[in-house]
């Protein structure tokens, strides 16, 4: 009872031309990434059937953009990147068992029809699947005809996705926000669940980043595993990391503007600094998790990450009403 | 319409029936009995394996093999209801791993198939065969591997090199040592060790049948004192039992926070929708056995056991008390029906999916990319759980629980107030 009063004393007056929070957030922050990722994923599509060679330069550029967009949207798990698996098959990371090598050896192996790709395995779709092919050695000496077709059909198939998620997100699942909380709104039952879907796409998108992005190649002190950093391949494990973590921060401020006040700020000037060691730490695979001075930067960037999300969880949800609820990061 | 009218109308009608007025403290009570109960359970068939498997070692024959495998079978159905017991209680999250870790890189502990490749970038340890080798080296140290016993697979190759899928004891490991690996692919069939794996002298197959059994009995040994240390949390001044109780809203939220971590991240997610997403049979929860549909139709039950407050025993004794869903019900009887009824469909989707693998289509079959109808089956089974979440979100909504009011704080409503 206590919290519904408080959303009430928090919610914006209804004045003319002010867009709600939920249309800022889906206006000015969700389509307008799904966009990016449409537009860039074209664009890598277009690349691969322009110049296919698995060291193409334009290609190797487009895959860059294309994979900085999809990041872009990665705390985004709810919705239309989960239909069909999609935001699985974008991007299979962390690939604990080695299914993505192992997929795409099989593929070439049996010169296998890639006639509806999208029926493939999700370890041989998506960002990590062309990380893989264009950077690992051992693709180089591949037979090229076959890899070139592969390259067109792994870069179409995200193109298809990316439309399709876009096309969700424009045609129902933004007005499903937008409304959250009306009488004929099939997903969110009140506004205060809406709301708890962007919170937990905060905390999704930084756990992830902290957990995964950081906490997998950092391993423990004794053990640590710059073998295992994201795209690493490609050399995108930092720039995964300031990338997540941009978006994480839009999509933050967009809250804590709704919510003003210093508590707000102190939210925002957390992530910045997390932001700022990200861009500081100077290492684009993350090798450093292995020397001292590299570890203690991850560490610090990595413990900057997990005191904002304690912030955002112990103070700043009650203030916005909402709880961190669950999410598909919980298994083991 | 029709439909939804009709569904509508009951849920008012549970809505305005009176909710049964309950305590925390009773909620807690009887969750803490119901996994005293279900470990207990669970403790009791370890013991039925553990005889079992000392009567394989001891006088190997098919009969004596196929026996240890219907008591494996039989363990698994209270152990996997206690799954829900998992995420929120430390002392369990912390001690589930030694019991059952999963998924394991079988080849650190026998002989695998050529097809399964050796060591690879996460684990070197992953063909380690410790059945074969009298020692091996671990972590740039060497190990005496000369006896195997409980302190080598329950310490020194588990998690060795801080690497998960080193999985050298519980109930998986014994899952392996009793049905080998499944070669079978996306074709029926489960594991095909021969009960010649475990034979004396020359009709030892596979070599090192010694060793072998001395590690199914050691492996059967330490299930069965995990076990009982587990059930000694749970009773009347157990570590797990006075954690839950000492803050009576941690305590609840403890309890919502299994019911939906284990539904979405774990089964739904972790288990169900990756194996099926990447049409690799192995995986798939109880691989060797065939027997993940049991696993996962186990774990649906125990969720509903939690949520309705009562539990039937191996012997048809039932515990039962006051509910999750009695005291969800004082704040909100709509979300407390809905999510009473969310948890029916997906038991009722586990128990499609149960039905047609007992009936011949094994959960591995039903991940095959061109299996249409077992994918929907699967799928079915991950819809259930992760609407079950969403409402079990609602739940924790309706209990006015959130991580700021776990300090201790007395803000909250009391609901036995409510209704004096």
């Amino acid at each position: 009872m206590r919290h519904l009063a408080l959303i009430a004393a928090l919610l914006p007056l209804p004045a003319l031309a002010q867009p709600s929070l939920m249309e800022t957030a889906v206006n000015g922050h969700i389509i307008p990434r799904y966009q990016a990722v449409a537009d860039t994923a074209e664009a890598l599509e277009q690349a691969a059937l322009q110049d296919c060679a698995l060291t193409s330069a334009p290609l190797r550029a487009a895959y860059h953009t294309g994979f900085d967009a999809w990041v872009g949207v990665t705390h985004l798990r709810f919705g239309p990147s989960e239909e069909e698996n999609r935001a699985f098959a974008m991007a299979f990371w962390p690939d604990k068992k080695g299914f993505t090598a192992k997929a795409l050896d099989r593929l070439i192996a049996s010169q296998q029809p890639l006639e509806n790709y999208s029926q493939t395995s999700i370890a041989g779709r998506g960002f990590f699947a062309l990380d893989m092919l264009l950077y690992d050695p051992r693709f180089a000496d591949a037979d090229a005809d076959y890899t070139c077709r592969l390259v067109q059909a792994i870069t179409a198939d995200i193109s298809d996705m990316a439309d399709a998620i876009l096309q969700d997100w424009q045609a129902e699942y933004g007005d499903y926000l937008i409304t959250a909380g009306s009488e004929t709104n099939p997903v969110y039952l009140s506004e205060s669940e809406g709301i708890q879907e962007l919170f937990k796409a905060v905390l999704t998108g930084m756990e992830f980043t902290q957990a995964q992005r950081l906490g997998r190649p950092m391993g423990s002190f004794e053990r640590p595993r710059p073998n295992r950093a994201e795209a690493r391949r490609s050399g995108r494990s930092q720039r995964n990391i300031i990338v997540a973590l941009q978006a994480s921060a839009e999509l933050a401020n967009i809250l804590t503007a709704h919510v003003g006040g210093g508590l707000g700020q102190q939210v925002d000037a957390g992530l910045a600094l997390s932001l700022r060691l990200a861009q500081n730490l100077d290492d684009p695979i993350l090798v450093g998790v292995a020397t001292v001075n590299g570890r203690f930067r991850a560490e610090a960037l990595q413990s900057s990450i997990i005191s904002s999300m304690t912030l955002i969880t112990d103070e700043f949800g009650p203030a916005l009403g909402v709880n961190p609820g669950f999410n598909a990061l919980d298994g083991d | 319409m029709k439909s939804l009218f009709t569904t509508a109308a009951a849920l008012a009608m549970l809505a305005a029936a009176p909710a049964l007025a309950v305590t925390k403290a009773e909620v807690l009570d009887n969750y803490a009995n119901i996994a005293q109960a279900n470990f207990g359970d669970s403790l009791t068939l370890a013991r039925v394996l553990d005889s079992a498997v000392q009567a394989l070692v001891a006088d190997p024959s098919a009969e004596n093999l196929q026996a240890a495998k219907a008591a494996w079978l039989a363990a698994r159905v209270p152990y996997q209801q206690t799954e829900v017991y998992r995420f929120g209680n430390a002392i369990v999250d912390d001690w589930e791993g030694l019991v059952n870790a999963w998924p394991l890189d079988e080849g650190l502990i026998d002989y695998v198939d050529t097809s399964y490749g050796g060591a690879t970038d996460e684990n070197e340890y992953a063909a380690l065969n410790v059945i074969a080798n009298t020692s091996v080296v671990v972590g740039g140290q060497s190990v005496d591997a000369s006896t195997i016993n409980a302190e080598l697979i329950g310490d020194t190759l588990f998690e060795a090199d801080e690497i998960e899928s080193n999985v050298s004891r519980g109930y998986h490991a014994i899952e392996f040592l009793l049905w080998g690996q499944d070669l079978n692919g996306t074709e029926h069939g489960a594991g095909n060790r021969s009960w010649t794996d475990y034979a004396a002298g020359t009709d030892c197959t596979n070599g090192n049948c010694d060793r072998r059994g001395d590690y199914l009995v050691a492996a059967s040994a330490l299930l069965v004192t995990d076990l009982e240390w587990m059930v000694e949390q749970w009773g009347g001044a157990g570590a797990a039992r006075m954690a839950l109780t000492e803050d009576e809203d941690a305590g609840i939220s403890t309890i919502l926070t299994g019911m939906g971590s284990l539904s979405y991240g774990e089964v739904a997610g972790e288990r169900m929708r990756l194996g099926l997403m990447l049409n690799d049979p192995e995986e798939e929860h109880d691989c060797f056995s065939d027997n993940t549909h049991n696993s996962h139709y186990y774990d649906g039950l125990g969720v509903q056991n939690i949520y309705l407050g009562s539990y039937t025993g191996i012997d048809g004794v039932v515990v039962e008390g006051a509910s999750v869903a009695d005291l969800v019900a004082m704040s909100d009887a709509e979300v407390a029906a809905a999510l009473t009824a969310d948890i029916a469909a997906t038991m009722a989707a586990l128990t499609k999916l149960k039905v047609a693998a007992e009936a011949g289509m094994s959960y591995d079959q039903m991940l095959a990319a061109d299996n249409a109808a077992g994918n929907a089956l699967v799928m079915g089974g991950v819809n259930g759980f992760v609407q079950q979440a969403k409402s079990t979100e609602r739940a924790v909504n309706a209990l006015a629980l959130s991580a700021i009011e776990f300090e201790g704080s007395d803000s909250l409503d009391n609901p036995s107030a409510v209704f004096e």
